[in-house]
């Protein structure tokens, strides 16, 4: 299964891929912004993981141009992101996210969100 | 080293507050002065008015002269407030906003050298179980098991590198647009078109994540009760028909 993860900070990314190895998930591909994202995108993508406050393209912006592909249509996409306000999770959620983490999490938390999204496939 | 850093950053902030404080505090005296100098002014305007109505007119030059050293001192008060607010701008906050973004590229740094430190170190546990899978005793495994754990949890931690960047960038956009503003306010006060040469539009500024875009960071970014925002957040996902 390969992932997609997109996160302007190094060190996150690195975080986001090293709790996926740890959890059986070894394929990835990294992106630093949403726009290097869509450049990635293909359909051997299986898992998005973004963040949301990015330069360039947002997270948001990046799913909102996923769900307008037909290789991205129903691709599962998680967000990993500070903003935790009520409005901006509802408003990702409308962009087309699946679900939802708050940073600082942990692996455990990454892995449920995972596990929850591969079970049960995206909308 | 960040500490010490950031201790300065601290004080350099304060130090620049302190000094704004005292330029706005030292502008208000003034106030009254300027406008009793004001209400001179229109005072003598009226005493010339009635003065040209009573066709006195060899008292007009004097009304002028005295009018005119009134507006050229309360000129002079407002250039050298706008002399004080420019080097305010200049020196205290570009100086501050700089040493935020030290700290920044400094704590990433050494956030970046550290993952690449745990990714070795973890390796190492790796291959020490390769090794040792045949002769080692249980306590061996379960310590090399523990070790494993304790890595990966200090590679968690890390991600505070991500949300302290996040609030150093809030803070720099607010000095940077703080900056721009009192640069704007001091141009305002005269006309000496180098002033407004200082002022330093947010946008313009040094190309950073930070600032050359500001939805690349949360204002509202924090370390604090994450279960607490992750609760928040599974509710609105398990209510939400997309999600999970």
């Amino acid at each position: 299964m390969k992932f997609l993860v997109v996160d302007d900070s190094v060190t996150m990314r690195r975080i986001v891929v090293n709790s996926l190895h740890r959890i059986g998930f070894t394929d990835c591909v990294e992106a630093s912004d949403g726009v290097e994202a869509l450049a990635r995108f293909d359909s051997s993508i299986a898992f998005v993981i973004t963040d949301w406050n990015m330069p360039n393209m947002s997270g948001t912006e990046l799913v909102q141009a996923l769900r307008q592909r037909n290789d991205g249509r129903s691709v599962p996409v998680l967000m990993v992101t500070a903003r935790s306000v009520r409005e901006d999770i509802i408003s990702a959620l409308e962009a087309g996210v699946n679900n939802y983490i708050v940073k600082p999490f942990t692996p455990q938390v990454l892995k449920e969100k995972i596990e929850s999204l591969i079970v049960s496939p995206a909308a | 080293m960040p500490n010490e850093r950031a201790s300065e950053l601290m004080y350099d902030t304060a130090s620049t507050l302190r000094l704004l404080d005292a330029e706005l505090g030292e502008l208000a005296p003034r106030k009254p002065v300027e406008t009793a100098a004001a209400q001179k002014a229109v005072s003598d305007g009226m005493a010339l008015a009635i003065a040209a109505s009573d066709d006195k007119l060899t008292d007009l030059p004097a009304l002028f002269v005295r009018a005119m050293g009134e507006v050229h001192a309360m000129l002079a008060s407002i250039r050298n407030g706008r002399e004080q607010i420019r080097a305010a701008t200049t020196e205290r906050l570009s100086h501050s906003n700089e040493k935020l973004g030290e700290v920044s590229s400094t704590t990433e740094s050494a956030a970046i050298d550290i993952m690449d430190a745990l990714e070795r170190a973890i390796a190492n546990v790796d291959e020490l179980e390769t090794e040792a899978v045949l002769t080692d005793s249980a306590r061996g495994c379960r310590i090399r098991g523990d070790l494993r754990e304790e890595l990966f949890a200090v590679m968690g931690h890390m991600q505070f590198q991500d949300i302290t960047s996040q609030q150093i960038m809030h803070v720099q956009s607010m000095l940077a647009d703080m900056e721009a503003r009192l640069a704007d306010m001091a141009a305002r006060f005269g006309n000496d078109p180098g002033a407004s040469a200082t002022a330093r539009p947010v946008d313009a500024r040094p190309a950073t994540r930070t600032l050359s875009n500001p939805s690349a960071f949360d204002p509202n970014a924090s370390l604090a009760d994450a279960e607490a925002r992750q609760a928040l957040a599974d509710s609105l996902v398990g209510r939400s028909p997309r999600g999970v």
